[in-house]
């Protein structure tokens, strides 16, 4: 087992691959009282065309997501909520672009619903049956998210801006593609994806780290697996332009939602991906979060009463940098915006205090078992690893560097999404 | 954990001081009985304190002063509580540890600012500012239609004669013109003289140091306030449910109920209720979750939700639009069969240990600590032991007692109707 210390966080992680390719990542934590384990595939809504015993396999979208839901139904054991229902525990699940999560929460009981949980993912029941009566509940989910209009907004933000890219795709599917799975799609995904050696499982709680690591390997080697294998993703090359310029949606809303897009190609940068990252959640910062002139401004001019919700999309080949608000004045504030984008001016002050906010919230995400837990997930699957030293890197960060990447963005190469009221 | 109480005259002051935490949280609540006129001036009031103070006289630079305090967060809530209505100004900051010396102490004192040092000019708020802020109040009422799930509650609510809990939380559209500058200040002065106050802190704190602060700074002369009954008076048992219905352009519809309450003993309020509403429809594995969602496909999320101190308990779920009868079928007969007795012990165990996880997990958390101690001021509610004791002593019996003093009463269904216009 390997001790992964964060510097200047007074925390530790502990680490260790087992002999069927399963990572495991431990976080102790003697003043919780809850636990938070999570066990993921890197298997996310991404992932449509991919070789299969030498086959290449087109899947349906939204099967990652179906998946999900299935992997809960089985044959030999106890319905998995009603289990961890037992010692109050809760369980969950939730499907993102690049992967699928389980998860239990509970002060009780940690290694036997730990076990529990490895046991559950990877021993499911496919039906026929059970398949079909999911469609109804899948549908469901897909009509509550048509009538959120952020949520159509940000599903129109990818697919108007990504051509090939998956990220273009919703996670959950459409109706038409959810009616398309069948039992042996799901088994194909399932084989492909769910071996140990594309999973990890992340234990954050209360418990002893020696003797928990010894029941999750005297698990797995009570399991046979088949042999690991190389997995095939298709590769996609995208364009840099957008696909779609401008579109107005009209929706049941009082107020209209406008989303502002800018499209960045990562190679354009000779910088690590998670520096950059950070750089781009600075720049976009200083130039429209609400310490920022833009956002006084536009407050004062009464187009946005909220401050600009800056999200950073990052789909492996490009950077969406979206800046989005709810306002009927957006032909205004996408004016505003261009003109910002014109004329940049980041001094070194305004860079030393987004420091201090980047380094406050690392050391807040240790508050909370949970928020650990995810940090943990999301390091592995956009980084495939631990940064030890993320302190010393955002205290590294510098002008001259902050300003080489503002002068390689393309900031026309842009779009812009608007969700009207009808 | 043990939390301090002091009397400080005009204010009470609860220290919890805890190693669990790399911060340091301060809540300062302000309570009062609920008035339906005056919950647009309390939204108004904390939106307004946090804009901007005398000092820092826009909100970017009291944003940039934050920053600069390591990201300070601060956050405004309202929120009611049976009968009283709670304003609550909380704060969190980086433990000493974390930043340079005295980040404590200016952080309390920037808190007290924001508190005690309002843009004020000639006894009056900012006019030009207020507008920023009524707008900002406006847009919140207005999006609340985007919101399905909470409209269709506070739909089903808005039906109830003059009730705290049928009053709009998000505030009142025509009362917005009626307030101007100088009536805000006056409210806001009523509010420190007449609300009682109670201040929560959480963290590795200096006791006497934090006394210090507050003594010299939190400026409150009033010594007697008046006090209220939480307890909402209860509804009388519909001999007929009430039934509201509205049509919309939606592809879910929404559907509601509310259930009243009817002579419960105090240990059933705080214990009992629990439990019932947890089998009922608190999660995953309840009774409705699975015979409306799982054995049927009617609906993607269905859930019920006790408000012991209103004496009403909530019943919503998201369904497919033409499925409102098989689903109120559904959730007649699974109330009935709680009152006779339908379920098994085991049910009510894992309910029961989902009770348990909650209480317990809720200490991990700085604002779960708070809400723990703060029920013991408000409810007189127990220590988490003597809770946990008391939830299992619960029985079968028990719940089925409680069954019998849950009456429906009233049901709202957002209908969904595809309106194909666009």
């Amino acid at each position: 087992m390997k001790a992964i210390n964060l510097a200047h966080i007074n925390e530790t992680i502990y680490y260790e691959k087992l002999d069927n390719g399963l990572d495991v990542y431990l976080y102790p934590k003697k003043t919780a009282y809850n636990n938070y384990v999570t066990f993921t595939t890197k298997f996310g809504s991404i992932y449509n065309e991919f070789s299969y015993q030498d086959k290449t396999i087109k899947t349906p979208l939204g099967i990652a997501h179906f998946l999900e839901h299935k992997v809960f139904a089985q044959k030999n054991r106890e319905d998995p909520s009603q289990f961890f229902a037992k010692s109050g525990a809760l369980s969950n699940a939730y499907t993102t672009f690049k992967n699928t999560t389980y998860l239990f929460s509970g002060p009780k009981n940690i290694i036997e619903n730990t076990l529990y949980l490895l046991d559950f993912v990877q021993d499911p029941y496919f039906s026929d049956e059970n398949i079909e009566s999911e469609k109804g509940i899948i549908t469901q989910e897909i009509h509550m998210c048509d009538d959120r209009p952020t949520d159509v907004l940000y599903e129109h933000i990818r697919s108007n801006t990504l051509h090939n890219n998956h990220f273009k795709d919703s996670i959950i599917g459409d109706v038409e593609d959810i009616n398309s799975i069948n039992k042996k799609l799901l088994e194909t995904c399932y084989t492909t994806f769910y071996h140990p050696s594309n999973m990890f499982l992340v234990v954050a709680g209360n418990f002893d780290e020696n003797q928990i690591l010894e029941a999750i390997k005297n698990n797995q080697k009570s399991k046979k697996f088949a042999k690991e294998k190389k997995i095939e993703i298709k590769k996609v090359k995208e364009k840099n332009s957008v696909v779609k310029k401008e579109q107005i949606i009209k929706l049941n809303t009082n107020i209209s939602k406008c989303a502002y897009n800018i499209k960045v190609n990562i190679n354009t940068f000779d910088i690590d991906k998670r520096k950059l990252n950070i750089y781009m959640y600075i720049i976009f910062g200083i130039l429209f979060d609400d310490s920022s002139l833009f956002d006084q401004e536009a407050k004062d001019k009464q187009l946005i009463t909220n401050s600009m919700y800056i999200n950073i999309l990052n789909c492996d080949t490009h950077l969406i940098i979206s800046l989005i608000n709810e306002t009927n004045k957006y032909k205004e504030l996408f004016q505003m915006i261009e003109n910002k984008l014109k004329n940049i001016n980041i001094t070194l002050e305004d860079l030393e205090r987004k420091k201090k906010v980047l380094i406050s919230n690392e050391i807040f995400s240790f508050e909370n078992i949970e928020i650990v837990n995810e940090m943990i997930i999301d390091s592995i699957i956009f980084d495939n690893h631990i940064e030890q030293n993320i302190i010393d890197i955002i205290k590294k960060l510098n002008i001259e560097e902050l300003n080489s990447i503002v002068s390689k963005i393309d900031f026309d190469n842009k779009n812009t999404v608007i969700i009207e009221a009808k | 954990m043990t939390c301090e109480h002091i009397n400080m005259g005009a204010y009470n002051l609860h220290i919890i001081n805890t190693n669990a935490f790399k911060t340091i949280t301060i809540d300062i609540n302000f309570r009062r009985q609920v008035v339906k006129e005056e919950i647009t001036k309390r939204l108004l009031l904390k939106n307004i304190l946090l804009d901007s103070t005398k000092r820092y006289p826009n909100e970017r630079e009291l944003i940039i002063e934050s920053e600069k305090l390591y990201d300070l967060k601060l956050i405004s809530s309202t929120t009611r509580m049976g009968n009283y209505t709670n304003l609550s100004f909380k704060t969190r900051f980086l433990n000493d540890k974390y930043t340079q010396k005295d980040n404590t102490k200016k952080s309390i004192e920037f808190m007290m600012d924001i508190l005690f040092n309002p843009n004020v000019e000639n006894n009056s708020f900012d006019e030009k500012i207020l507008k920023k802020i009524k707008e900002k109040v406006a847009k919140n009422i207005k999006t609340l239609k985007d919101n399905k799930v909470k409209y269709a509650i506070f739909k089903l609510l808005e039906n109830i004669d003059n009730k705290p809990y049928s009053y709009n939380s998000y505030g009142y559209l025509e009362d917005l013109d009626k307030i101007d500058g100088k009536q805000l200040y006056n409210y806001y002065k009523d509010m420190l003289d007449n609300d009682i106050i109670d201040i929560f802190v959480v963290g590795e704190v200096d006791k006497i140091e934090i006394k210090e602060i507050l003594k010299n700074h939190f400026k409150t002369r009033v010594y007697h306030k008046p006090k209220t009954d939480i307890l909402v008076k209860e509804l009388e048992i519909a001999k007929k449910i009430n039934k509201f219905r509205e049509t919309d352009d939606v592809n879910q519809s929404q559907l509601t109920f509310l259930a009243t309450l009817n002579g419960l003993t105090e240990f059933e309020r705080k214990y009992t209720i629990m439990v019932y509403n947890e089998l009922l429809g608190g999660s995953s594995n309840s009774i409705l979750f699975n015979n409306v969602r799982e054995e049927n496909s009617y609906a993607y999320y269905i859930n019920s939700d006790q408000k012991n101190y209103d004496n009403i308990l909530l019943i919503y779920s998201g369904i497919e639009p033409g499925n409102s009868e098989e689903v109120t079928k559904l959730i007649k007969k699974a109330l009935i069969d709680i009152e006779k007795g339908k379920i098994t012990e085991e049910q009510v165990k894992s309910a029961k240990e989902t009770i348990i996880s909650a209480i317990k997990s809720t200490l991990d958390t700085p604002s779960g600590i708070i809400n723990t101690y703060y029920a013991m001021i408000l409810v007189n509610s127990a220590d988490t032991e003597t809770r946990i004791e008391n939830i299992n002593k619960i029985t079968k019996e028990d719940i089925i007692k409680l069954a019998n003093k849950i009456h429906l009463h009233s049901t709202y269904l957002l209908e969904g109707v595809k309106n194909e216009s666009n």
